[in-house]
């Protein structure tokens, strides 16, 4: 969820542990009033949202720059997270996960929560908004956005795949 | 009230029912089209799902790893605030000011108030010790009023015929 926010395994990855200590260090602040997915989902997008803001004005990054990053990280080191190397069958796969890589880059933060969590975790209108701590409305309100901005960006991938 | 935008997918999603779902159909000018967004937008759906949601971590493990190495780091670090004075907290920082400031003014209308004696000024005594010529003005008289709080004292002469030269305070 989180690299399908960020589109970068290394930030990722620690994004994913931010969140985790996060979670961890305010676990006595959970008082059970939602349920503990929601909770730590909410950990997990505020993490990730505020550091896709301060990206945002940062600015001058490239932001889907896996590519760039993979090549200049030693593939020996032991920090590095397993990451396999594509075949040359899968290159048709690559262009169309760049493909929707891009498309999703150009919605905003909360957009791109929204997108994802409805319908790559299948998550219900009021687990979403509990998460982002929103309105059910406004879940709803940057779904139909979400979803028009992505079915014209990628209407010919989806139709010929 | 629902926004349109909030019925539109509510319905795509199919968590439209009853009245207010017939309600919606019956609105839309054109339902062809309606359905055919509808079934571009279930493509779009279940495209993304296939694309992005089967992903696995490869390395859990490390994961945990660096997670569980973290954890210990930071348990081990103290508390930031731990042996410091954290006596000055917001509320208590609040109190001491008010309560300095209140100590600032007192003293300060103790001190305007020394400064204000209550004996008569030089010039008021030099009023009262003036003399009138009685052979210029015979029926002259002269009553001073004074009121301290106020700090205004008022000067009445009547049949005052000339001003005595030596009158003019100095």
């Amino acid at each position: 969820m989180i690299y399908n926010m960020v589109h970068n395994e290394q930030d990722a990855w620690d994004l994913a542990q931010d969140s985790f200590v996060k979670a961890w260090k305010s676990i006595k602040r959970f008082r059970g009033s939602s349920s503990f997915y929601t909770w730590i989902y909410r950990i997990v997008m505020n993490v990730t949202i505020d550091w896709l803001r301060k990206k945002q004005i940062k600015g001058a990054g490239v932001e889907f720059d896996d590519a760039i990053q993979l090549k200049e990280i030693n593939p020996a080191s032991k920090t590095l997270p397993k990451a396999d190397a594509l075949p040359y069958e899968q290159m048709q796969r690559s262009e169309i996960r760049a493909r929707i890589d891009d498309a999703i880059g150009q919605l905003s933060p909360e957009h791109r929560a929204v997108i994802l969590m409805k319908e790559t975790e299948d998550m219900q209108y009021h687990e979403i908004a509990e998460s982002l701590g929103c309105s059910i409305g406004t879940v709803m309100s940057r779904l139909f956005y979400a979803r028009k901005k992505l079915q014209n960006l990628l209407k010919d991938v989806y139709e010929n795949v | 009230m629902k926004t349109f935008e909030e019925k539109w997918t509510a319905w795509l999603d199919g968590q439209l029912t009853g009245q207010e779902l017939t309600e919606f159909e019956a609105s839309l000018p054109d339902k062809a089209a309606a359905e055919a967004e509808k079934s571009d937008a279930r493509k779009l759906g279940a495209f993304l799902k296939q694309e992005l949601g089967a992903q696995t971590l490869s390395n859990e493990e490390f994961f945990s790893n660096q997670l569980r190495e973290r954890i210990a780091r930071e348990n081990a670090q103290p508390d930031r605030h731990d042996g410091r004075s954290t006596w000055w907290t917001i509320p208590r920082l609040v109190w001491t000011g008010a309560a300095s400031l209140a100590l600032f003014l007192i003293c300060a209308l103790v001190v305007i108030r020394e400064k204000n004696p209550a004996e008569q000024s030089a010039y008021l005594t030099q009023i009262l010790n003036m003399r009138v010529d009685a052979a210029v003005s015979p029926n002259a008289t002269i009553s001073v009023f004074e009121a301290k709080e106020d700090r205004v004292t008022v000067i009445w002469t009547e049949g005052l015929q000339s001003l005595p030269s030596d009158y003019a305070a100095k």
